[in-house]
């Protein structure tokens, strides 16, 4: 019965599993963290069954929970480091943020087109590859802002950082993802 | 004309693509026209447009990637299902 109901849990796990497993690893960039996330998905998806009406499919539903499976973890994990205040100090006090709002340095130009690379298929594994691999800290504020388009306010107060820590962070997330990307892509 | 530290903050708060045009014209001509800001907000401006891209891809479910659940995940899980239900 079940293998013939696509919506049935017990085809979850074969069906949907990977899937979310990608979705919860680029955002949380903890193996342990996503495969503990779908798990608490797939648990919290058979307790709240009756409530699924099928107007979307059961994969994009069980996504839904997923995403605050995932801002859980967030607001658990951030609760449990303490934020470094003199984090980005130096480019904050820089005469050219206080008076243009961008670091000392320019950014170098980019190696490839990014404009092209966006059209290839095979760009996106790369780009998931490189987001994948941020560290863990600077990972969530980019997840929140960047993934999940929350917005600033509501980020500093979740992961009690200033809104020039914000900044920062996502700065050196950008950086970090430059130097990765053109590390991995090769114009084609 | 706008100035760089609105330009800054604009895209501190908001994903440029989300902006209504209207806000977004003036800083489009900003970012094309100032020696000093142009190409750092250029940049983050490709970065949006890059995330944008990779959510539209994932949201159609083609992004190739070689990651999967363990084995030994899988089987947790499995297992933890056969309980709740």
């Amino acid at each position: 019965m079940a293998e013939n109901n696509p919506n049935h849990p017990e085809t979850w796990l074969e069906e949907h599993g990977d899937y979310l497993f990608q979705f919860a690893f680029v955002r949380l960039r903890n193996r342990a963290a996503a495969e503990d996330a779908v798990q608490e998905t797939f648990l919290a998806g058979i307790k709240a069954l009756e409530r699924y009406d099928g107007s979307t499919p059961i994969r994009y539903w069980l996504r839904g929970i997923l995403r605050h499976k995932v801002v859980d973890y967030i607001r658990t994990a951030s609760r449990e480091i303490a934020v470094d205040e003199t984090e980005g100090k130096e480019i904050l006090d820089s005469l050219k943020f206080k008076a243009f709002g961008i670091p000392d340095q320019h950014p170098p130009p980019w190696k490839f087109d990014p404009g092209h690379a966006y059209e290839q298929t095979e760009f996106w594994e790369v780009f998931y590859g490189c987001m994948s691999k941020l560290k863990e800290s600077m990972g969530r504020a980019f997840t929140l802002r960047e993934l999940e388009g929350w917005p600033t306010e509501e980020i500093c107060k979740e992961l009690n950082l200033t809104p020039n820590n914000l900044w920062v962070i996502l700065h050196r997330a950008r950086t970090q993802l430059k130097a990765c990307l053109e590390a991995n892509w090769t114009e084609v | 004309m706008i100035a760089c530290k609105q330009v800054a903050k604009a895209l501190a708060e908001n994903r440029y693509y989300e902006l209504p045009w209207f806000r977004r014209i003036p800083m489009f001509i900003h970012i094309r026209l100032c020696v000093m800001c142009g190409k750092y907000h250029q940049q983050v401006v490709d970065f949006q447009k890059g995330i944008r891209g990779y959510l539209e891809h994932e949201e159609a479910g083609d992004v190739g990637t070689k990651i999967h659940l363990s084995d030994e995940a899988k089987k947790r899980i499995a297992e933890a299902m056969k309980n709740k239900s």
